[in-house]
């Protein structure tokens, strides 16, 4: 089931490699239906989630892969090198609470990145080609368990949003894929060094060998002492932290490897926008969760104040640069950094509420920065330009573009009854009630307020007051009187049009939804959120002992 | 008198054709008298087999000319349909100006 | 469930279709669909009243509650703490039934003042919406029954209030305003809320009822001064949404919005929310937290008092009445004095409301005039309104017989009964409350004066050419002033008659005999620690720890206070409230004298300069010229604050903004470059010597090529000889060698 969702749109890649370049609406629909196959047994799984089994479970070795569910094992790779052993390279996925939800936003976010992705005139087949295999490399991540797996899904990823950016971006676009790409890697070049130390540190106990599954990496037990990793080496276990911690984080983004964020987003087109604040900054996140806390949770308890302190600096400091900005994208990305920062802090709090906040934060940003991505995208389709001072007044022109917008602002900023608050609410409980990061939440409540500032002045700005003067549309009355809005060369409806409904309506049913009664998505998540806070408290270190 | 003609009559015979064939192939350079020059070899070939096989007493010399025959005939048509295409291509039967070879 | 229960929640849900039903459909509705919002929340309101008759008059028992919950979000077994849910609830007791009637019958009363007022209007129906989604969470706050939940409905208040104030969003003011009001109200909301955090840091929930029990077991185990602190804080967010000082800015501006919308919100229902939530959380306060509450509360009365007196604008004049008036509130909780306090959150709550609308009835009818200085002579046009209007007038100003003055004074009361027990400084309080006493007297006797007295003088007006909205209404100008229609004039009466003594109390001079004052009583404090506290601060040698401690075995000798510990049968007896409690009864006259002096002083003041005209302000205005333009610039905080905290917030965004493009993203860029340039020095040793080896191999290899390559000459008969001499090399070698 599981490598059905991951590998539907690579269905779709080759179906529509064999398709000719002009066929472009049978290219879409292709990557429609496989998107929305995906969705469909995303929802199955969904269904059929037992949310109270954990996933990993706190210090015991053994059959612990059956707590997942869904559960995919074959050998894969297997070589063997003599004197060095065999490589084993599994093919392993499994789902628990903490990808299930990555993976129902995944389907989620490539159904509407689709939708959106209609418009796209220029090289309709390369594009749809790349953004398939990119929909499944970002779906592999989620559910892969074994480390080796999950490292191809994520270089996989790198290449096709290198291109997607770099070919239908705007017109800086260069600087900013080469920007992205050259980061990443960095990042996963630290990641690889890592995982070839845990493969030669850790034996799974079922076979005795050497593994990259990262269920057993979890277990301290099958640490072997004296390998690099091992228990007492508590220096290069640091140092892994730490190098796992910067591949991850440049992903999240975290201040201060966050500068190739806003370019990829004012570059990129907008269902690449899309996914890429609605997916991708998740798996910097998860992989933390999944990966770095887990296999070294005492420098990770060490750390926690450090970690929550970037998540602090990425809170206040985003939402201040968001404040300065004049373009509505760049306003949006920073106002992302802002918002991972929760994320950074939640989890630093090593605590269940703290936890269970950072992860519906991840689901919930994912919702709700895409929707504000695809508004920007809607003005920015009429207007051609992005800038917040270039109009005002476009509420009583625009009123069904005003409300959603409105609702997607209010999200944002946290408004109760709409789901960013629930996870920032949690976030903040979470890290309050930590001793180490009380106060950090004491200063992080200050970007509730600059949150509220950027967002609302953008709003007056834009949409509030009159038409400026050198506003980039014109306003004429009908022969009825009525005041009607033009935009230059735009030919289509004023106002949200058939295809915007689509892909908004989801969208902000669910952040209303979701405000309201969050147990669908944050019910799953808490019985493995508290096995994964057992296992990191629950860890005394070597040296501790 | 004369000897009577043995085996060496033949193979001397056969040397000869040899030779002539041999001469023809490599020094001639119109593309037809080269191969007249390949179906004297053959022939020369044919004269050798057919002479061990009357002195060996065994019918396979005798049937492996035959099959050379056939074979020579089948040649010579191969061989002249390459002929005429590289006449065709190269306008000349000169092998001296068919060098793309080398390339 | 019970019938309660259910008829709460129904009443809580009513307002919520309604806005989202017509929030989507109000175009298509006959009349826009103001009947379906009216209608839900006239449904409401019969609802709350049959909640308060059953509760309020059923039981007239003072420690009525009842509550139901559910589960909203289950985090499962959570490591360290065990089973944890998060649960949303209903809590219903005398506080929350009389709150549910004042909510319902004023946004009803308002609803159908606004079928007049706001007739004709662009968007008619979607200001019914959104009139639906601010009851919604009105009712909200009063419901909840845990911080949670009440920090939601909160948040949800303030979101209406930002969509109503912003109702004319196409006026910049109103855009300005409505994102002031709800920039402001976040400052305090996020005190409120780190004040939550502590309290859930200590006890895994979010109910009051689990709170205080932990509280009282004494499971709250961070120091004294962080439930102090956490007590402050919550107090923060009252601070916000009751424009107390400092962050009383908000509500001036926030008259923006439509005049109903500022009865309604902006001086019965929102405004108040905060001393109802003080007054929720009043048993966790500590000592200390009480009197910075009674601090701001008391100077809050005083400086919004000290501004209504010079502004020109009617509503800006009743906004900052209301931040007074919000500040006795507040003040009254400060002080002890909870029962009064809330008595006066009710009582205010109708009068204001009908000097609201009074005051809509009169911009309505001036054809949007709400400058006072071209009004005037309105008495006889606008009798009902007249009528209305003064009752209500003498109910803020604290006349006897009027509903105003049995609260106001028995908040005044509490807070002589405060400084008689604090003692020192604290006396400034009590003198504060009275002085904005005499100003509120004043105010509103120049407001009447100006109003409804005198000679018409809308023709002095000069002409402003940049006023817009004048301009629109240039057409009107020649129409006679007239009284409003029946829908405008209901609400008003209403209101005037709830203003009046008989409703809470048939003793006009002691309300304390009333049914309001036997519901609602002064819970005890659940913080344990209060004795040991004074102890404590006296070995500290706090100057008023002895004082407190004596009067504390006063008031234990005294019959008084033993029964009214007796009518409270509970686990606590909190000394220092029985000390206040005692206090204050014997205050009680006293402050009747002392209001009455002030009351008469301020009327005959205004009724002296504005009516006599025996003083002319305009003289003495310039004569004391700093001091009224200080008043008249409303001490200047909108200066202040714009060149500190918003000016200060953007230099740093924008030093931020500047330091991310320059410095980080800088540096990233010069990583780029650096290992660009070690790159392509790198690139020169690889040309010259890596290279270098690699075409060296190549130039020989390409060499012999060159040599061998002349054998080949692509000539069949070469190959052929090649081919001989090969075999006959061969045959040389095997034969011979």
């Amino acid at each position: 089931m599981l490598s059905l969702i991951v590998f539907l749109p690579i269905i779709a890649f080759f179906l529509i490699l064999f398709l000719p370049g002009a066929q472009k609406q049978a290219i879409r629909i292709i990557s429609l239906v496989a998107a929305f196959a995906q969705g469909v047994f995303s929802l199955i799984i969904w269904q059929g989630y037992d949310s109270t089994k954990p996933g990993i479970i706190a210090g015991e070795s053994g059959n612990v892969h059956e707590t997942f569910q869904f559960v995919e094992r074959f050998d894969w790779i297997n070589l063997e090198f003599g004197r060095f052993g065999t490589l084993n390279i599994e093919y392993f996925m499994g789902v628990d609470g903490l990808s299930i939800t990555m993976v129902l936003l995944t389907a989620l976010i490539s159904i509407i990145g689709v939708i959106s992705s209609w418009t796209i005139q220029k090289q309709v087949k390369g594009y749809f080609l790349l953004y398939n295999l990119l929909s499944t490399a970002m779906m592999g991540c989620f559910v892969a368990l074994d480390f080796f797996l999950f490292y191809v899904f994520w270089e996989v990823m790198l290449l096709p949003m290198y291109f997607l950016i770099g070919i239908w971006g705007g017109p800086n676009r260069e600087y900013a894929a080469i920007k992205f790409f050259l980061y990443t890697l960095f990042g996963s070049v630290f990641m690889l060094l890592v995982l070839i130390g845990l493969y030669f540190s850790v034996i799974d106990p079922a076979t005795g060998n050497h593994t990259f599954n990262m269920v057993a990496m979890v277990d301290q037990a099958n640490y072997i002492p004296g390998s690099i990793f091992g228990p007492e080496n508590s220096l290069w276990r640091l140092v892994a932290f730490v190098a796992l911690f910067v591949g991850f984080a440049i992903k999240v983004p975290m201040f201060p490897f966050h500068t190739w964020l806003p370019d990829a987003h004012v570059e990129a087109p907008t269902p690449i926008s899309v996914i890429l604040a609605g997916v991708l900054l998740k798996l910097g996140t998860y992989g933390m969760l999944r990966i770095n806390f887990p296999f070294f949770p005492e420098v990770f308890q060490d750390l926690a104040f450090v970690i929550g302190v970037f998540g602090a600096i990425n809170i206040i400091y985003g939402a201040l640069c968001a404040l300065a900005q004049l373009d509505l994208k760049k306003m949006v990305a920073y106002s992302s950094i802002s918002h991972m920062g929760y994320v950074l802090l939640g989890m630093a709090a090593i605590n269940t509420e703290g936890m269970t906040g950072a992860l519906y934060q991840m689901f919930n940003h994912g919702t709700i920065t895409a929707m504000l991505f695809l508004l920007v995208g809607v003005i920015y389709d009429r207007s051609h330009s992005r800038q917040i001072e270039k109009f005002g007044g476009l509420a009583s022109y625009m009123p069904a573009y005003t409300f959603v917008l409105t609702l997607a602002f209010f999200a944002s900023l946290g408004l109760p009854g709409l789901s960013g608050f629930i996870s920032e609410a949690f976030v903040f409980v979470g890290s309050f009630s930590s001793e180490v990061t009380r106060p950090l939440a004491i200063v992080s409540v200050l970007g509730i307020v600059f949150g509220a500032a950027y967002l609302l002045w953008s709003l007056q700005r834009m949409f509030l007051g009159k038409r400026r003067e050198d506003a980039l549309y014109e306003v004429h009355e009908d022969e009825h009187g009525n005041a009607k809005i033009h935009f230059h060369d735009w030919k289509g409806s004023n106002d949200l049009d058939l295809r915007e409904y689509l892909m908004l309506a989801p969208l902000a049913i669910i952040v209303v939804i979701l405000g309201v009664y969050p147990m669908p998505i944050l019910g799953l998540m808490t019985s493995s959120i508290n096995q994964l806070v057992e296992v990191v408290v629950s860890y005394t270190s070597f040296a501790m002992n | 008198m004369l000897p009577e003609i043995g085996l060496n009559h033949y193979l001397i015979i056969s040397a000869i054709l040899f030779s002539l064939g041999l001469f023809g192939v490599m020094t001639r350079k119109n593309a037809v008298v080269v191969l007249m020059g390949v179906e004297l070899i053959l022939n020369a070939a044919n004269i050798n087999l057919l002479a061990f096989g009357k002195y060996n007493g065994s019918m396979q010399g005798i049937m492996f000319s035959l099959f050379v025959i056939v074979l020579a005939a089948a040649e010579a048509a191969v061989a002249l349909a390459i002929i005429i295409n590289i006449y065709n291509t190269f306008k000349t039967v000169d092998l001296s100006e068919v060098d793309t070879m080398k390339e | 469930m019970d019938t309660l229960i259910q008829f709460s929640i129904i009443a809580l849900l009513l307002p919520l279709v309604s806005f989202v039903f017509l929030i989507f459909t109000n175009k298509k509705l006959p009349r826009e669909g103001d009947f379906i919002a009216a209608g839900a929340v006239g449904v409401s309101l019969i609802l709350s009243l049959y909640i308060f008759f059953q509760v309020v008059v059923g039981e007239y028992n003072p420690d009525y509650s009842l509550t139901w919950n559910f589960t909203w979000i289950d985090f499962g077994d959570v490591p360290g703490v065990g089973p944890l849910q998060i649960k949303m609830g209903i809590l219903i007791d005398n506080l929350t039934a009389i709150m549910l009637v004042v909510v319902n019958l004023i946004s009803f009363l308002v609803h159908v003042f606004s079928m007049g007022y706001m007739a004709g209007d662009k968007y008619y129906g979607r200001f019914f919406a959104y009139l639906g989604i601010f009851t919604f969470s009105m009712l909200g706050i009063v419901l909840a029954d845990n911080l949670l939940a009440i920090y939601i409905f909160w948040e949800l208040v303030g979101l209406s209030s930002y969509l109503l104030i912003g109702f004319f969003f196409e006026k910049d003011s109103a855009a300005n305003a409505q994102k002031k009001a709800f920039m402001t109200n976040r400052i305090g909301d996020i005190g409120m809320w780190l004040g939550i955090l502590i309290l859930y840091s200590q006890f895994h929930t979010f109910g009051y009822e689990e709170i205080f029990q932990g509280i009282q077991d004494g499971r709250f185990t961070m120091s004294e001064g962080w439930l102090t602190a956490a007590g402050i804080l919550l107090f923060c967010g009252c601070i916000g949404k009751s424009a107390q000082f400092p962050l009383h800015v908000w509500l001036p501006d926030a008259m923006e919005g439509p005049t109903p919308v500022s009865a309604l919100i902006h001086a019965a229902t929102m405004v108040a929310a905060g001393v109802y939530f003080v007054a929720r959380i009043f048993v966790l306060l500590t000592v200390d937290a009480l009197h910075v509450i009674a601090i701001i509360g008391a100077f809050t009365a005083f400086m919004a008092a000290t501004i209504a007196i010079t502004q020109h604008d009617i509503k800006r004049v009743l906004a900052y009445s209301t931040v007074s008036q919000l500040g006795y509130m507040v003040m009254g909780l400060g002080v002890g004095a909870f029962a009064p306090a809330f008595f006066h959150l009710v009582t205010h709550a109708f009068f204001k409301a009908c000097l609201f609308l009074g005051s809509g009835a009169v911009i309505h009818a001036a054809h949007h005039e709400q400058d006072m200085r071209w009004m005037g002579g309105l008495r006889t046009k606008m009798p009902w309104t007249f009528a209305t209007f003064t009752i209500a007038m003498l109910a803020l100003a604290g006349l006897p017989l009027t509903s105003g003055f049995m609260s106001k004074d028995a908040i005044l009361a509490g807070a002589l009964g405060f400084a008689a027990v604090e003692g020192g400084l604290y006396y400034l309080i009590p003198a504060l409350g009275f002085t904005a006493a005499l100003m509120t007297a004043f105010y509103m006797g120049r407001q009447m004066w100006l109003v409804f007295f005198g000679e018409n003088r809308a023709h002095l007006k000069p002409e402003d050419p940049h006023d817009d909205h004048h301009h629109a209404h240039d057409d009107h100008h020649g129409h006679e002033v007239h009284e409003v229609s029946w829908e405008m004039r209901l609400p008003l009466v209403i209101l005037a008659a709830l203003s009046i003594f008989f409703v809470y109390s048939i003793n006009p001079l002691d309300g304390a005999k009333g049914w309001f004052l036997h519901v609602i009583k002064t819970p005890n404090t659940v913080v344990q620690s209060t004795g040991d506290y004074h102890n404590h601060t006296e070995d500290h040698a706090k100057a008023s720890g002895l004082f407190i401690k004596e009067a504390y075995a006063e008031s234990k000798s005294d019959t008084h206070t033993e029964s009214h510990d007796a009518e409270h049968a509970s686990v606590f007896s909190d000394p220092r409230q029985a000390a206040i409690d005692h206090a204050t009864h014997d205050a009680h006259y006293m402050a009747i004298a002392f209001s009455s002096i002030m009351l008469l002083f301020g009327f005959g003041l205004a009724y002296v300069v504005y009516f006599k005209g025996i003083i002319d302000p305009d003289k003495t205005a310039e004569k004391i010229k700093p001091l009224y333009l200080y008043s008249f610039n409303k001490w200047y905080w909108d200066e202040i604050y714009d060149a500190t905290i918003i000016r200060g917030s953007f230099m740093l965004s924008n030093m931020m903004a500047w330091f991310d493009k320059n410095i980080v993203d800088g540096m990233v860029n010069f990583v780029g470059s650096s290992s660009k340039w070690f790159a392509f020095k790198n690139g020169r040793f690889d040309q010259l010597v890596v290279d270098g080896a690699v075409n060296f191999t190549a130039f020989i290899i390409q060499f012999f090529g060159l040599v061998f390559r002349k054998i080949q000459t692509g000539h069949v008969q070469t190959y052929v000889a090649l081919a001989l001499v090969a075999i006959i090399g061969y045959f040389v070698y095997f034969f011979i060698g």
